[in-house]
């Protein structure tokens, strides 16, 4: 049987297979019923008479100022410091890095040291984890460096952290990340000889005339979780682009905003850092275009408009 | 908002439901667990309520979606059940069909020969989906055609 001929007779043998009798009704009565729940539990809120409410919110205020004055009383006899749980991995493919250094500077940029006076350290194991105990409430940034990777200095706070290789000079990566649970893709657009692409889960690489790949779409967010990298070799492959698209707001989310989500761009150029992009105001809209790289000249946009579908995003 | 994704979700079930449950059946082996599977993937399609370029880039992300939610059950079924699951899936000598031989294929090279034989994919476009590079998927198939072989000699290759 050749693999022609296999197709026809696995497809014939596959469709012999019955699916069970009225399953889609099924599925699709399951799916209502499963999205009414949804929506009285997040939207049958607005039903509520608030004055049965208020005993409750009578008696939770006078927890929480109990517990804000037990909270002052406690801190005037301890001292404050909190152990952080530090997370690093490679932006590139998610694997977690074992040896990152991780060094801690206070606001005016001087090193924190450690009982015996050396600089505070932590390293991370072999899940690339690192643990340190810092003064809390205090502003410390953290700068994580390993062998091959470009150093990255963050605010020193528990979490993940994304750290880039070092790349070729003409080579350009952004990473994507981002605070609260929403639906955020990194999107690249290429203008080169009159033709227009898209780099996006589908379409995950760029190819040149000589069918060398010049971008990849690194990691891709499933989960609405992040991170998402893109990686593009500017030299000679003409215009590039790279925004931030929000899918789920051209749903339901009429409020959202990039600064809301808390979106955060980490711009690398070879084996520099060239800088970090967040939205600061409350401007709406679901595409947040970051920056461009023309003829190898980089020059940040940060421009955010609204599209009625991603396809429309230049 | 909820009947415009319903309506869309009651439309994507009719489309690709079949193409679904049948991948999820190379996983599951039975149509009622197929069926919890492809439910699931679309709660999440309908929760999510993502944008797509294209109604292939629809059924990709689908697709996707459904052998994730069969990796991971089957992952915390192995757990929770291993003696007796290492029992049942011992390899049948004879295949009374295509589909049995496919099935009892190992996973890896179950899902790339599933998309590749039924659903037409090509290795470019599996390697895609189910996130491997494309000559991980070449190989999977290579591997995949080898097993077949063995199994059903001269009715095969």
């Amino acid at each position: 049987m050749n693999d022609t001929r296999f197709a026809t007779e696995y497809k014939k043998s596959v469709d012999a297979v019955a699916l069970p009798e009225g399953y889609k009704e099924s599925l699709i009565s399951a799916l209502i019923e499963s999205e009414k729940t949804r929506s009285s539990e997040t939207g049958g809120k607005n039903t509520w008479n608030i004055r049965s409410f208020i005993p409750a919110i009578v008696a939770a205020s006078l927890v929480i100022l109990l517990g804000f004055g037990a909270f002052f009383a406690m801190r005037g006899i301890f001292l404050e410091k909190e152990e952080l749980h530090i997370k690093v991995y490679s932006a590139t493919n998610l694997s977690c890095i074992k040896g990152a250094r991780i060094v801690f500077r206070d606001k005016d940029g001087n090193l924190l040291a450690d009982k015996k006076g050396d600089p505070l350290t932590a390293v991370t194991d072999e899940n690339g984890t690192a643990t340190a105990t810092l003064p809390k409430d205090t502003a410390v940034s953290a700068e994580i460096s390993s062998d091959g990777y470009i150093p990255l200095t963050v605010e020193a706070q528990a979490g993940n952290f994304y750290i880039s290789p070092v790349m070729t000079e003409d080579t350009y990566r952004a990473v994507l990340t981002w605070e609260k649970s929403c639906d955020l893709d990194a999107i690249l657009t290429r203008e080169y000889k009159g033709k227009a692409e898209q780099l996006y889960y589908f379409n995950s690489d760029f190819t040149n005339e000589e069918g060398t790949v010049i971008a990849t779409l690194d990691t891709d967010s499933e989960n609405g979780d992040g991170p998402e990298t893109i990686t593009f070799n500017s030299n000679g492959n003409g215009y590039f682009r790279f925004s931030v698209g929000s899918y789920s707001s051209l749903k339901e989310e009429a409020d959202f905003t990039f600064a809301n989500a808390g979106a955060t761009v980490t711009l690398y150029q070879g084996d520099k850092l060239i800088g970090e992009y967040s939205v600061s105001d409350a401007e709406s809209g679901n595409v947040w275009c970051v920056f461009e790289v023309s003829d190898g000249t980089l020059t940040i946009i940060d421009d955010i408009y609204t599209v009625s579908a991603m396809t429309e995003i230049k | 908002m909820l009947s415009a994704n319903i309506n869309k979700t009651e439309a994507a079930v009719r489309k690709y439901g079949d193409s679904l449950m049948r991948i999820a059946y190379t996983y599951t082996r039975n149509m009622e667990d197929a069926q919890d599977m492809v439910q699931d993937a679309f709660v999440k399609y309908m929760t999510k309520a993502p944008e797509f370029l294209s109604t292939e880039h629809e059924k990709a992300w689908l697709i996707r979606i459904t052998i994730n939610i069969c990796k991971n059950h089957l992952a915390s079924y192995y757990r929770k059940n291993r003696d007796e699951l290492d029992e049942n899936l011992s390899v049948c000598d004879e295949h009374s069909t295509l589909v049995d031989a496919v099935n009892s294929l190992p996973e890896k090279y179950r899902t790339a020969i599933h998309l590749y034989y039924y659903e037409g994919y090509s290795a470019k476009e599996i390697a895609r989906i189910i996130g491997l590079t494309e000559s991980a998927v070449t190989s999977r198939l290579q591997r995949g055609r080898g097993l077949l072989k063995k199994m059903l000699g001269d009715d095969f290759g």
